[in-house]
């Protein structure tokens, strides 16, 4: 899967840092954004394949990233993990039922992210 | 957030219940305390005195000794039993004096007052006892507060410490997939020595994270019917190289679906009712204690075991060639930071958790989980998962 390309949005750089070399080491393009305002703005000018939304951001939280996401034609379609460290108790349901593909917890298992990714572009419109 | 401080609960009124078959007495006495901050009950029988106790807080009981039906040494003793905090005085006339003495030596009573008593002896002894209480609680409420907060604390700490150990992990995967360049022998070796204490540092906050969770009610599992064999050959498949490392054998002795020699098909396990992550730490924790305290050469397996009594329940048993354990080990191994007391050779690594969160994960799949241990002997740690209902009893 040359040229997909995800976008990352974190503000922890470390963690930004070290999802991308995974991501890059399996194929993937990589662009990123650190907050919320600069998610929006990113992914309408990049418009990546999937994006890997936290939720603890400057500037806004991820689910209003998302939802702001979904109001717009051009990056709505695009599928959208949330990786947080939030509890999937408190957040997973909500995180779905607000269009997410999937919740994952951090730190997360690089494998099953890997799977979830490819899952959820296999589904892509 | 500032901490409030700790509020005198004077919002739930204290009440007083007085007992004595002479309705004289208990107006009297109505009368005469009537301007004090607690609320006055009155009965006349005992019956009437329980059903008071039985609808109402009562924080002090007064109770006449000389009485039809039932003296009062009985009734404060039945309630005693019945409302052990309850503070008990008795009304005792001149003739029931010796009753009175003895009913203090025995701790059944807290204080006695002669008929007629001073009503504001009696009034001040009554104060002093509802202070006593209002202190009493508040204290309760500060510890409760102490140990939410050192809770909240812990929680918060391994929360916060699982990023940095991330990336930590994350890098350090990184170095050694090659992902930065070709690694030297050397480098590839202490970068796995790295590994191996950041996969430490992982568990132990992971066991935090778990303990925390069970105190403050938040451990959750979510079962589903699932085949125990496949997960546990797999789990011990990942723990066997560090067995071997340590000469010990592990083995897994339990039937596997497939054609017997004969032809016929025989049956796994029964499926059972259970969360395959949760499951699986289980196993690893149980495993890797077992490994931990078996000396070379020995061996660890895993089997089933039949429980007549507890048919809905599969049982399995992971049994070590190893220490074994004493009986005063046995009695609080699944107790928090419990660990024994033997300190031959051993590095302590871990938290001392592991089997108090394996015992709450069990217990909220709705198993049990035990150990039968004799010291030099080895050890069976034991435990239960119920099998799901709609499994026939031949296991088809």
């Amino acid at each position: 899967m040359t040229n997909t390309k995800i976008m990352i949005v974190e503000d922890d750089i470390d963690q930004l840092i070290g999802l991308k070399i995974r991501l890059q080491a399996n194929d993937y393009t990589v662009v990123h954004a650190v907050d919320a305002v600069a998610a929006i703005s990113t992914a309408r000018r990049e418009q990546p394949d999937l994006i890997l939304l936290d939720i603890g951001l400057p500037a806004g939280d991820g689910f209003t990233v998302m939802e702001r996401l979904h109001d717009l034609m051009d990056v709505a379609h695009i599928p959208i993990i949330i990786v947080s460290a939030r509890e999937p108790e408190a957040y997973a349901e909500r995180a779905i039922n607000e269009g997410a593909f999937a919740f994952f917890q951090k730190p997360v298992d690089n494998e099953e992210l890997l799977e979830a990714i490819e899952n959820a572009l296999g589904t892509a419109v | 957030m500032p901490e409030a401080a700790i509020q005198l609960d004077t919002s739930a009124s204290p009440a007083v219940l007085l007992l004595d078959d002479e309705p004289k007495v208990l107006s009297g006495l109505k009368r005469a305390l009537r301007k004090e901050p607690y609320e006055l009950l009155c009965a006349t029988t005992a019956e009437e005195a329980f059903a008071i106790l039985h609808e109402r807080s009562i924080d002090v009981v007064i109770s006449d000794q000389d009485m039809p039906g039932m003296t009062g040494t009985v009734f404060l003793a039945k309630v005693r039993e019945a409302y052990p905090s309850v503070c008990r005085f008795m009304l005792t006339g001149k003739a029931t004096l010796d009753v009175a003495l003895q009913a203090i030596n025995d701790d059944a009573v807290r204080q006695f007052f002669t008929k007629p008593c001073d009503p504001a002896t009696l009034a001040q002894s009554i104060r002093n006892i509802i202070q006593e209480k209002t202190l009493e609680q508040a204290l309760e409420r500060v510890q409760q507060r102490e140990l939410e907060l050192k809770n909240r604390l812990l929680s918060h700490v391994s929360h916060e410490l699982r990023s940095p150990l991330a990336a930590i992990y994350q890098f350090i995967t990184i170095l050694l997939d090659g992902l930065a360049g070709e690694l030297s022998p050397k480098q590839r070796e202490y970068l796995e020595i790295v590994l191996r204490n950041v996969n430490q540092l992982r568990s132990m906050v992971g066991d935090l994270l778990d303990c925390t969770r069970a105190t403050n009610g938040k451990l959750t599992v979510t079962p589903q019917p699932i085949e125990i064999t496949p997960i546990v050959v797999e789990t011990l498949h990942t723990l066997r190289p560090s067995a071997t490392q340590k000469g010990l054998d592990l083995f897994v002795d339990l039937p596997a679906p497939g054609l017997q020699a004969s032809g016929l098909p025989a049956a796994g396990l029964p499926i059972v009712a259970a969360d395959p992550v949760r499951l699986r730490q289980v196993l690893v924790n149980l495993v890797e204690n077992a490994i931990k305290f078996t000396p070379a050469p020995g061996t660890i397996t895993v089997r089933q075991r039949d429980l007549k009594d507890e048919p809905e329940m599969l049982c399995l048993t992971v049994t070590d060639t190893g220490r074994g354990l004493r009986p005063e080990d046995t009695a609080r191994i699944f107790e928090r930071l419990s660990q024994t007391t033997e300190t031959i050779d051993e590095q302590r690594h871990g938290l001392g958790l592991g089997l108090y969160i394996c015992s709450e994960l069990i217990q909220r799949h709705g198993g049990r989980i035990w150990v039968e241990s004799e010291f030099g002997q080895g050890s069976t740690f034991c435990f239960t998962l119920p099998r799901c209902s709609n499994t026939a009893p031949d296991g088809t």
